[in-house]
């Protein structure tokens, strides 16, 4: 009887730890913002080209990302190999057979409580919703980044595609986002809008009389309403 | 090559794009700007092989722990939170290398990769980390190989740089921006919205008192 409880005690103590531990692609997602991260083997003799060519490519609204409306921040970085020339490094020093390139990416995924199945929504489909719109989006971009990886069947086949991707998805085990839940477009207006009223106080420094001032604000504020 | 980055300075306004600003961390692949950079915004990338679970203190078993406590405090408790110029960050362990038919990686030692997208120096980051987060950064990459501890801070900073890898290409939506700006204009939209419905029903002497209160808050981070 003693040891049935103790197994029922056990039991219940598996549980708990069981519930708290992360699961499976847990902790890449906060909210309705996401952490993709991922790592696909690049062709050795095709390392130097592939991180030339990410180097080449433009920057900022020159950015093949610059495409994807929900990405706030991502990175492409070739790792050859890992860095092990510093005090305390394990012996012997771990070396990558192959090197990688990782892609990492913080999204934030719009409202869509109109869309009334869950299952339909983009956040609820990450990361393949946004696998689909990297295809879709910049397809000879993607091409020609990821056609220097090992076994990369390229943008033509949706599926295999998206699934290669996804199979190169590692998770995340803890993401924090310094502002939940606003979207790319939401910062751009938030920010739009609080440098418009910043210009008119400049403009306006000088004024002394509050009649004037009023008059002012009433004609310019509702040209700068739209981005709100 | 396209220069379109924002201004230049952990929080000041002004300038280009690409152009370093002092402290910055120089290039060290030859490139003509730091590549690690785009106009504030700046990217941090680590990976630190994990010690094994038997050596104290736990190697990822401990990691497991620690990220399941660091998730659960969330919001205003969270000390994370209280580092106001980090924009996204995250930890990832790595068990395995995705197979996708190249020669075999078999992970003897796991890593724990860090990524950050943060506005301020390096120097500055690195500082605030060890004295903000100095019990979570001992948590976290106590279980790493070398780990020095993160005070002092000089010996932490010579280890995040010689576990740091310089990206090839970074992307930033708003690289002008702040979070500072970000949480300022963000926090500024309800209540401007409010006065602009009231401003002309307010009386003048009314109208520039509160005008004046909503400049303030709009100001607050410049």
């Amino acid at each position: 009887m003693r040891t049935v409880k103790r197994l029922a005690v056990l039991h219940d103590v598996a549980r708990t730890v069981g519930a708290a531990w992360p699961t499976r692609g847990g902790g890449s997602r906060s909210g309705r913002s996401y952490a993709v991260t991922l790592l696909t083997p690049v062709r050795p003799e095709s390392a130097h080209d592939l991180a030339a060519h990410l180097r080449g490519l433009g920057r900022g609204e020159d950015s093949p990302l610059a495409k994807l409306p929900y990405v706030h921040f991502a990175r492409w970085l070739v790792i050859e190999q890992l860095k092990t020339d510093w005090p305390g490094a394990p012996v012997p020093p771990p070396r990558l057979q192959s090197p990688y390139l990782l892609f990492t990416v913080s999204l934030t995924a719009p409202d869509e409580e109109h869309v009334r199945r869950r299952e339909d929504r983009y956040v609820e489909r990450l990361p393949e919703s946004f696998l689909h719109e990297l295809r879709s989006r910049i397809p000879s971009d993607v091409d020609a980044i990821w056609g220097h990886c090992v076994g990369y069947p390229g943008t033509g086949d949706a599926e295999a595609f998206v699934h290669y991707l996804a199979q190169s998805q590692i998770e995340t085990a803890l993401f924090h986002v310094g502002y939940p839940d606003v979207t790319v477009d939401e910062v751009r207006r938030a920010l739009r809008l609080r440098e418009q009223l910043i210009d008119f106080a400049r403009d306006h420094q000088d004024e002394r009389d509050p009649s004037r001032l009023q008059q002012a604000y009433l004609q310019e504020s509702p040209t700068w309403l739209p981005s709100s | 090559m396209s220069s379109s980055g924002g201004p230049q300075g952990p929080d000041g306004e002004g300038g280009t794009g690409d152009r370093p600003e002092p402290g910055a961390t120089r290039p060290p692949d030859g490139r003509g700007y730091d590549a690690n950079q785009f106009g504030r915004a700046r990217a941090m990338t680590v990976f630190s092989p994990v010690r094994p679970w038997y050596r104290p203190p736990g190697g990822v078993l401990s990691l497991r722990v620690v990220f399941t406590v660091g998730r659960a405090v969330t919001g205003g408790k969270s000390k994370i939170r209280q580092l106001s110029f980090i924009h996204f960050a995250r930890w990832v362990i790595i068990r395995r290398f995705p197979d996708h038919g190249q020669p075999r990686d078999p992970v003897r030692r796991p890593l724990l990769m860090f990524e950050s997208n943060y506005n301020g120096t390096f120097d500055q980051y690195i500082d605030a980390f060890s004295y903000i987060l100095t019990r979570g950064m001992t948590a976290i990459w106590g279980t790493s190989y070398g780990f020095p501890g993160p005070l002092p801070v000089t010996p932490f900073k010579r280890y995040i740089r010689g576990n740091e890898f310089t990206v090839d290409h970074y992307y930033s939506a708003y690289p002008a921006a702040t979070t500072t700006m970000i949480k300022s204009a963000l926090a500024l939209r309800e209540p401007l919205r409010a006065f602009n419905l009231r401003a002309a029903t307010l009386d003048p002497t009314q109208f520039a008192a509160e005008y004046r209160k909503l400049l303030t808050r709009a100001q607050d981070d410049l």
